[in-house]
């Protein structure tokens, strides 16, 4: 090995930041130490460009249009297209959840909590008993979670929303009223409609 | 080839590919990817990012926003390229916002091509190829005036791409007298390169 004089006076920081970018250049993670010097990783950035890298290749370039809309796919992004819609559907899969868990749990206490309700039973009706099932929900259905994505979008659609919000409300209503029968009168509240 | 004056056919090509795509006609799409995806790589996304892979997936990400907003984009008598050199730049800039988190040893050298441009950047691939010339012209140029081993080691890890223990071996040094040497070579390259086009 010869020596240089373009060799001498290294410093440990600059040994350290000579490392550095070799591990840079190598397409490595920079260590905790410290990165790359940015004046130097810009002119090596600039010196492969000039040295091809400019030029963006034409295999990679198609791989990345067959990534981002596949052959024979539909158009990524389309609010039509089958994974869009599952999207949206589970965006608001949550909240619609949440709501419904949350109107039946008000419902639930509403039922149970009532001042006197147990009281004003008469004595020779039938005697209020926990049924021996909690009710099941029914699902939010799918035209309300279309009617939610429609509202967030625009809300001059929350006509159609409302639409299916009482619906939905009545289904949930029902199946309260079918699995505690006894309360529904308590309420006051208009008889159930006779299940289809 | 379309640049950001456009004559009207070339824009009503783009408007036309850009209602095709909107359809699902993938092959618009692909039509307008394969026209701006070669200059915004090479004049927008590498000179900002400085890596193959980060000016990549960068690139990706400003055709995936075209799809998603392409319903939205005004015809206002202007070359779609504007608009995605500026969501390309974007990009580019998030990108050096989570450098320390992503690892990625990202570079911009922009501003030391930026006088070599003529005018502003360009989607004319003429004016592309020219600013990749004068590029590598001044790069030749630097390189005479170096000192001929800091000359060398550019030469053997930027032009011929050999791994650095083959440059250090070529050199006749150790391995990490060739990274300093190669980091003292890229700063008198700066130095030569800043005195010329600073």
């Amino acid at each position: 090995m010869v020596e240089h004089d373009d060799e001498e006076g290294v410093t440990a920081e600059e040994q350290a930041q000579a490392e550095a970018l070799a591990r840079a250049l190598d397409g490595q993670a920079s260590s905790p130490d410290g990165a790359a010097p940015a004046d130097a990783l810009e002119t090596a950035a600039l010196l492969r460009y000039a040295a091809g890298d400019g030029e963006l290749d034409e295999g990679r370039a198609e791989a990345v249009l067959d990534a981002l809309w596949p052959p024979g796919a539909q158009r990524p992004g389309d609010p039509s297209s089958a994974p869009a819609l599952m999207r949206a559907r589970a965006r608001w899969r949550g909240p619609a959840l949440a709501a419904a868990l949350g109107f039946a749990a008000a419902a639930a206490a509403l039922l149970w909590s009532r001042p006197g309700a147990e009281v004003a039973a008469p004595a020779d009706g039938p005697q209020l008993q926990a049924p021996s099932e909690a009710a099941t929900l029914p699902a939010p259905p799918t035209e309300l979670l279309r009617a939610q994505a429609a509202a967030a979008r625009d809300p001059a659609t929350r006509d159609a929303l409302d639409t299916a919000m009482g619906s939905y409300r009545e289904a949930v209503l029902r199946r309260l009223a079918a699995q505690y029968p006894a309360h529904v009168g308590m309420l006051e509240a208009p008889a159930p409609r006779r299940l289809p | 080839m379309r640049g950001n004056s456009q004559p009207p056919d070339a824009l009503d090509w783009e408007r036309e590919c850009l209602r095709r795509a909107q359809g699902g006609d993938r092959e618009a799409f692909a039509q307008l990817y394969r026209a701006f995806a070669p200059r915004l790589y090479a004049q927008v996304l590498m000179p900002r990012l400085g890596q193959r892979q980060a000016a990549e997936d960068a690139l990706s990400e400003t055709f995936r926003m075209l799809l998603e907003r392409s319903a939205d984009l005004d015809a206002d008598g202007r070359s779609l390229y504007a608009w995605l050199a500026r969501v390309a730049t974007n990009k580019a800039l998030d990108m050096h916002r989570v450098r320390t988190r992503s690892a990625r040893a990202l570079a911009n050298f922009e501003g030391l091509i930026a006088p070599l441009r003529e005018g502003a950047e360009s989607a004319d691939a003429v004016e592309r190829d020219a600013t990749r010339g004068r590029v590598r012209e001044t790069v030749d140029q630097v390189l005479t005036a170096l000192n001929p081993r800091y000359r060398r080691a550019i030469e053997l890890r930027f032009l011929e791409e050999q791994p650095r223990e083959l440059c250090a071996a070529r050199m006749e040094v150790k391995l990490g007298t060739f990274d300093v040497v190669l980091l003292r070579a890229l700063r008198a390259f700066r130095v030569e390169w800043e005195s010329r086009h600073g």
